[in-house]
């Protein structure tokens, strides 16, 4: 793991089939959206000892035909594990604010659940970023501050509180202990 | 506690072995470990 100038940071890991599976999604979902990868697969990544079944990823609101667009394209390789309507799944899910999951065809597990920013939480994640770079491919990733607060504050799960502790032991000299403390009060309120 | 399990332990020393781990991965090269973790993630999925 290399802590790059620019804030990124270079994995040299053999890729899992749970590795794949993401970079397979994002390399589609990257010509066409802004996005965010958190919670759990964060963890993951970076070496935590699980697997998961799904992988959230966080977007800005789309305008619908960019949506369409999207799912056009995510098609070719992905279902849609809530609905085969696109205008469905425009208006009756991510309008309201419920996430959809996109999983190979044929494959329902691993999936990634997507929705779009709903709250200053979600826009903080897309906010504060950084990439991971794997081999040639990219993935962002929501900051790693912010992640272990949720994870703490607001998840609270065995599973979220091992995922936080996994990334604070890791990251230890590295993490910006301010802002954690920050999160963690803003998440509390 | 319940008779049969304690949990509050279990916790304890799940966290454990989550700090040991997070070490190993910190000290060692990415291949070393993510090949461990391949072996655990791909035979789930």
């Amino acid at each position: 793991m290399e802590f790059l100038k620019d804030g990124s940071i270079r994995l040299d890991k053999v890729v899992n089939k749970l590795d794949k599976f993401v970079l397979d999604f994002v390399k589609v979902l990257k010509k066409h959206t802004n996005y965010v990868i958190v919670s759990g697969y964060v963890s993951i990544l970076f070496g935590r000892s699980r697997a998961t079944e799904d992988v959230d990823l966080i977007a800005p609101r789309m305008e619908k035909k960019a949506f369409l667009r999207l799912y056009k394209d995510l098609m070719k390789k992905f279902e849609c594990l809530n609905s085969s309507k696109p205008d469905e799944l425009y208006k009756e899910y991510l309008g309201n604010k419920i996430a959809i999951r996109f999983s190979k065809k044929g494959k329902p597990i691993p999936n990634i659940e997507f929705k779009f920013a709903k709250t200053s939480i979600d826009n903080e994640a897309l906010k504060e970023k950084f990439l991971a770079r794997i081999g040639r491919s990219e993935l962002i990733i929501s900051s790693l501050e912010l992640q272990i607060a949720f994870k703490e504050i607001v998840l609270g799960s065995d599973k979220d509180l091992e995922d936080a502790e996994h990334l604070k032991t890791l990251f230890e000299k590295r993490l910006n202990m301010k802002k954690l403390e920050h999160y963690r009060k803003v998440l509390s309120r | 506690m319940n008779k049969w399990f304690d949990k509050e332990q279990n916790q304890k020393e799940r966290m454990e072995f989550v700090r040991q781990w997070a070490k190993y991965v910190r000290e060692h090269p990415d291949k070393e470990w993510s090949e461990q973790q391949k072996a655990l993630i791909d035979s789930q999925m």
